[in-house]
């Protein structure tokens, strides 16, 4: 008679305990935190053809399975954004916002080198006046990532309407390329980690 | 000895330069950090301060990078030594005072190093690299924590916040001010004028009404407590409107009435008896309520078109009665509809023969002059129902009316032992209604039966010898005597109890 062994102890993967709790009452991401994370990985998403799938290989490498289970959760994780079209009305948990950003600066230090190569060729483009298309690797950059927004985000929403400009897109793409090049650096984790809530803690 | 630490990355590299305070090979104590930037000619050297302030402000100014909100750290102020602030494009702007740096030229300006994104970003890795490294400086460390909710500035300036705020408020005035001057809208008026009317003429007729008025109440409201009341009106028969009509107006509706009236009515109708009703009628032509004015009207109401022909409004006050009718059916099928005096009330009593319910044996002096002579007095049916009464003679209304309850609750009691002391043992007959007024000693004033069977059996309850003041002077106060058997005698204020 084969017995059964115990219901596996959801073990809590060490690697989060990195990342200090930040003082916040609940246990929930404020709102700001949930559309930066989103926005983030959308902005790896417009880097990275495969992404989804190196996602879920970071996943794996970073021993977070526990936390995020599969695609499917994580896609529902990524849809607390409030601004998103298929917006999930549930909250973004500290562990899983810890998990996500491990995540997030795992895959961007692998695209480091790719990071800044756009980064020299924005300031070649900027030095000569240039504008964005000039430079094929970013304009491809930005173009992906306006498709991406534009598909995903709710064009009804207050804030997503101050992005209905391909500019203002640019703008945006290029502040969370800004964004992924302090990811990728040696203390990315805990820079992001703080900065999703700052004006948040008392 | 000297230790040197150096942190080379592509666009910016930092050399620190202490002492060990022990043999082993930790910096402890600083001496000079210098970062050389690629690019630049000069590079950025200091003491520990210098270090202090630019290791603050860089890290202030990353967590800005990820999160859009300005740290108190990096922004420029009059403490601040060095400040980093976005510039233009991907480029950033440190501004260094010039008293930190070990510069040869003593300048008084603070010195301006624009940085590429890139190089600001190896600023930075440069300092995270030495702050992972436990061998310099380890006593050294800049936590990484959220900016507290005092630091965050709204977004928005002030002027901005408050511009929905004062728009709501400004529109709200505006719209108030504007409404001010509209007129009030007719019906709503009217409808505000309604429950008044309607309150006057079924509330209390009695101590409402002068004196000499005929109103009197055979409407349901003051029976409705004891008794169903044997007046059905339909849904609903508020007051008439206040405005009277013309006289074409009238003729108009009239015969607007008549004709709908007739052509509701199948060819071949007849009667057993002639049916009459006061039908209430809105301007637009539509039967708002209809009485029957006889049992007989009452069991036939069925065979008549009126309560198909009703329109019930959907709130009350939206459609007002403009003018009352008399409607009779004749025996033959033949469709009269004689005017009511126009503006009057619903329940106005038209000429005693035709009101079995309050049937005043002799003249009342206060009846209206327009209702007398109205043509319903002529209808067939006219003196079928009325009976001389040897007694009873009672006006409608009580110059002095008696409010104390207690005294009621007494005159109740004791006219109900009066009534039963008085009639036969054996009388038994159908369900009888009197009106029966005490004075306030409580002797009886008068009566008058109030229903059909009523008058059958004045005799048989004896009620003529109990008139006992037939004119008296004091407060009275009428009230309802029903008589269902021998056993059963109600009697309750006309008005109900106070």
């Amino acid at each position: 008679m084969t017995v059964k062994s115990p219901p596996e102890k959801s073990v809590r993967p060490p690697i989060l305990d990195k990342l200090p709790d930040p003082g916040v009452q609940s246990n929930e991401c404020p709102r700001r935190a949930k559309t930066q994370l989103d926005f983030i990985m959308l902005a790896i998403e417009a880097l990275e053809l495969n992404a989804s799938q190196a996602m879920l290989a970071a996943i794996n490498e970073l021993g977070l399975q526990d936390v995020l289970r599969n695609r499917v959760h994580v896609w529902r994780l990524r849809s607390t954004n409030p601004l998103r079209k298929f917006n999930q009305r549930q909250p973004l948990t500290l562990e899983e916002a810890k998990a996500l950003v491990l995540v997030v600066c795992h895959l961007c230090r692998k695209l480091t080198g790719l990071i800044r190569q756009l980064f020299l060729g924005y300031q070649q483009l900027q030095d000569q006046e240039l504008s964005l298309e000039h430079h094929f690797r970013l304009a491809k950059y930005l173009k992906r990532f306006r498709a991406h927004f534009r598909a995903r985000m709710n064009p009804k929403r207050a804030m997503v309407l101050t992005y209905s400009t391909d500019e203002k897109l640019d703008e945006l793409a290029l502040a969370l390329l800004t964004q992924l090049l302090v990811c990728t650096g040696t203390r990315g984790e805990e820079r992001l980690w703080a900065s999703l809530f700052d004006g948040e803690v008392s | 000895m000297t230790i040197q630490r150096q942190y080379v990355l592509p666009n910016c590299s930092l050399l620190l330069e202490g002492l060990s305070t022990d043999t082993s090979n930790v910096l402890s104590i600083l001496a000079n950090a210098e970062f050389k930037i690629v690019g630049m000619e000069q590079s950025l050297a200091g003491g520990l301060d210098f270090f202090k302030a630019i290791v603050g402000a860089v890290n202030a100014y990353c967590q800005r990078l990820l999160s859009g909100i300005d740290h108190p750290d990096h922004m420029p102020s009059q403490s601040s030594l060095i400040s980093v602030e976005p510039g233009e494009g991907q480029y950033h702007r440190l501004l260094v005072q010039p008293e930190l740096l070990n510069s040869e030229d003593k300048e008084r300006q603070p010195k301006t190093i624009t940085l590429s994104t890139v190089q600001l970003f190896d600023m930075a890795e440069a300092i995270d690299q030495f702050f992972a490294d436990g061998q310099t400086l380890p006593e050294f460390v800049v936590p990484l924590a959220p900016l507290a909710r005092r630091h965050v500035r709204s977004q928005e300036p002030l002027a901005q916040r408050a511009v929905p705020p004062i728009i709501g408020v400004a529109t709200l005035a505006a719209a108030g001010l504007g409404l001010f001057f509209m007129p009030i809208p007719e019906g709503l008026e009217e409808s505000l004028t309604q429950p008044a009317a309607l309150e006057e003429t079924t509330g209390n007729p009695l101590e409402t009404s002068p004196p000499g008025d005929d109103i009197l109440p055979d409407d349901a409201a003051p029976l409705a407590a004891e008794e169903p009341p044997d007046v059905v009106s339909s849904a609903s028969e508020p007051a008439a409107a206040s405005e009277p009509l013309s006289a074409e107006q009238l003729a108009t509706l009239q015969q607007q009435m008549q004709q709908q009236i007739s052509g509701a009515l199948a060819a071949d109708t007849a009667f057993e008896q002639p049916l009459s009703y006061d039908i209430s009628v809105a301007a637009n032509g539509d039967i708002l309520g209809y009485n029957p004015l006889d049992n007989a009207s009452f069991d036939g109401l069925e065979s008549t078109p009126l309560p198909n022909l009703t329109y019930i409004p959907v709130d009350s006050d939206t459609v007002n009665p403009v003018a009352q009718f008399n409607l009779t059916f004749d025996t033959d099928g033949t469709v009269t509809v004689a005017p009511q005096e126009s503006g009057g009330l619903p329940d106005i009593v038209t000429p005693e023969a035709v009101v079995p319910e309050v049937v005043t044996p002799e003249e009342p002096e206060g009846i209206d002059e327009a209702q007398s002579s109205a043509p319903a007095s002529s209808e067939p049916s006219s003196g079928t129902t009325a009976t001389d009464l040897s007694s009873g003679e009672l006006p409608s209304s009580v110059a002095t009316d008696i409010r104390d309850p207690d005294l009621i609750y007494d005159l109740n009691q004791g006219l109900r032992k009066t009534i039963v002391g008085n009639m036969n043992e054996e009388w038994s007959g159908p369900e009888v209604r009197y009106r029966v007024r005490l004075d306030d000693s409580g002797q009886v004033v008068g009566y008058e039966p109030a229903n059909d069977a009523a008058e059958d059996y004045v005799d048989d309850l004896n009620l003529a010898s109990l008139v006992e003041a037939a004119d008296s002077p004091h407060p009275q106060l009428d009230f309802l005597v029903v008589l269902s058997g021998s056993e059963t005698v109600e009697v309750n204020p006309w008005d109900g109890w106070p």
